[in-house]
């Protein structure tokens, strides 16, 4: 459900309290459990990857920090970091009134912004099947899983401005027209750019 | 189901907790939502358990509320409007650029900056879920993560960026970067006019955070 670039129907971006950051005080605290789980490798799976996996109507319904806290979650029972049921138990626990427990580490706290401030050059392709200035086309077959290739771009023919590296291996930004992608509309014509990876594009 | 856990939402709690609530710090009891309380037992097992710190969960936190922002794009995007240099070196790596000035990390590691000109108007989305460029803007407001803007940008951005105020004329070719891998971007507004005289700390209070998504222009300078 997580792809949902150019589906119709979910009204006004400029809302009253869209501006914020974090609207409520457990936000932070979801985000900040599934970065350090993540840091801390208490769970191996990508926060990203897990989140595209929510069944639709719980994505939709969900807050997008309960996104972030669910796939949390399902990371940690995944690494056997919790097992089930200890969550529901400290609901239980704390719902009765049970103090939570809390623990001082500032080697830990001081290890996480060291990681998170620390740059990593990603290397340079090193076979790129496409250059840039390459007519590709996005494939019309659906990528199982965690293809990161938008719906809206397959079967669409656009040109590679970019060739680069990240952490699943080549990626190229390519270069679109929107007439390509959904046809003429009320508005002029304007250019889409994605960043695909090598095994979403064929040659055109 | 949106839930995997059914809860009732009516009881009290919230005394006493151990939680720093911040500026929601209640001395009488309020009914906690079933996310907050899972929050609250997330964080309790994984303390519990000797595998996060209270303090660790604060540190993270503080940084993001106060140690990257937009400020920091700003400081970017003023120096590429009073350094010629510099602007070609953003343009032609951004990374390296944006770190000589001391930003880099998470969700920043790959930076391309695009530039705005009378004829070529930048905005940034991920229709996937919300990558945005955190070590030079932040974390995303909740308009950036909505299903509204994720859906209709691709389609209608003339339309979208109007709810935002801003009308471009029909010949401005608008380029809509859909950030679905790691590679992070940063548009780069055009410099206001009348602001010749100005140095690069004033520049930066002109910077605002939509203009670096696109989805504003940077602030026309104060009338004196």
């Amino acid at each position: 459900m997580h792809d949902i670039g150019g589906i119709d129907g979910f009204g006004a971006v400029v809302t009253a309290d869209g501006d914020a950051i974090f609207h409520e005080a457990w936000e932070p605290r979801a985000f900040a459990l599934e970065m350090i789980t993540a840091y801390e490798r208490h769970r191996h799976d990508s926060g990203r990857a897990t989140r595209e996996l929510m069944h639709p109507v719980h994505y939709l319904s969900a807050s997008y920090y309960e996104r972030w806290l669910w796939a949390a979650e399902q990371g940690l029972l995944a690494a056997a970091t919790i097992a089930p049921g200890e969550v529901e138990s400290w609901e239980q626990r704390l719902s009765a009134g049970e103090d939570a427990p809390t623990s001082f580490d500032p080697a830990q706290a001081a290890r996480l912004i060291a990681a998170i401030e620390s740059p990593t050059t990603l290397p340079l392709p090193a076979a790129p099947e496409f250059a840039e200035g390459d007519v590709v086309r996005v494939l019309r077959d659906r990528a199982p899983g965690h293809s990161r290739c938008p719906r809206y771009l397959r079967g669409a023919v656009g040109t590679v401005q970019r060739v680069q590296c990240d952490d699943q291996g080549t990626v190229y930004l390519v270069r679109f027209s929107s007439l390509d992608l959904f046809g003429p509309g009320p508005e002029p014509a304007h250019t889409v750019l994605a960043d695909l990876w090598e095994a979403s594009l064929e040659p055109a | 189901m949106s839930h995997d856990h059914d809860h009732d939402h009516d009881h009290d709690h919230g005394h006493g907790h151990g939680h720093d609530h911040g500026h929601d710090d209640h001395h009488r009891p309020r009914p906690v939502s079933a996310i907050e309380l899972r929050t609250q037992a997330l964080e309790a097992l994984l303390v519990a358990k000797g595998l996060v710190s209270t303090d660790a969960v604060d540190a993270v936190i503080d940084y993001y509320a106060t140690d990257v922002g937009p400020q920091n794009g700003a400081r970017v995007i003023a120096r590429a409007w009073s350094d010629p240099a510099y602007r070609r070196r953003l343009f032609a790596d951004g990374s390296r650029a944006i770190a000589e000035l001391g930003f880099g990390g998470e969700e920043g590691h790959t930076m391309v900056a695009c530039e705005n000109t009378p004829s070529v108007h930048n905005v940034i989305v991920c229709t996937l879920c919300s990558c945005y460029p955190w070590p030079v803007l932040g974390l995303p407001p909740s308009w950036y993560k909505s299903l509204p803007y994720r859906a209709r940008v691709v389609t209608e951005p003339r339309a979208v960026l109007s709810e935002f105020g801003l009308e471009l004329a029909d010949d401005v070719e608008i380029r809509v970067w859909d950030s679905t891998a790691e590679v992070r971007y940063l548009v780069v507004p055009m410099r206001p006019a009348g602001t010749e005289a100005m140095d690069e700390d004033a520049l930066a209070t002109l910077v605002t955070r939509d203009s670096m998504i696109g989805t504003g222009r940077a602030l026309a300078p104060a009338a004196t």
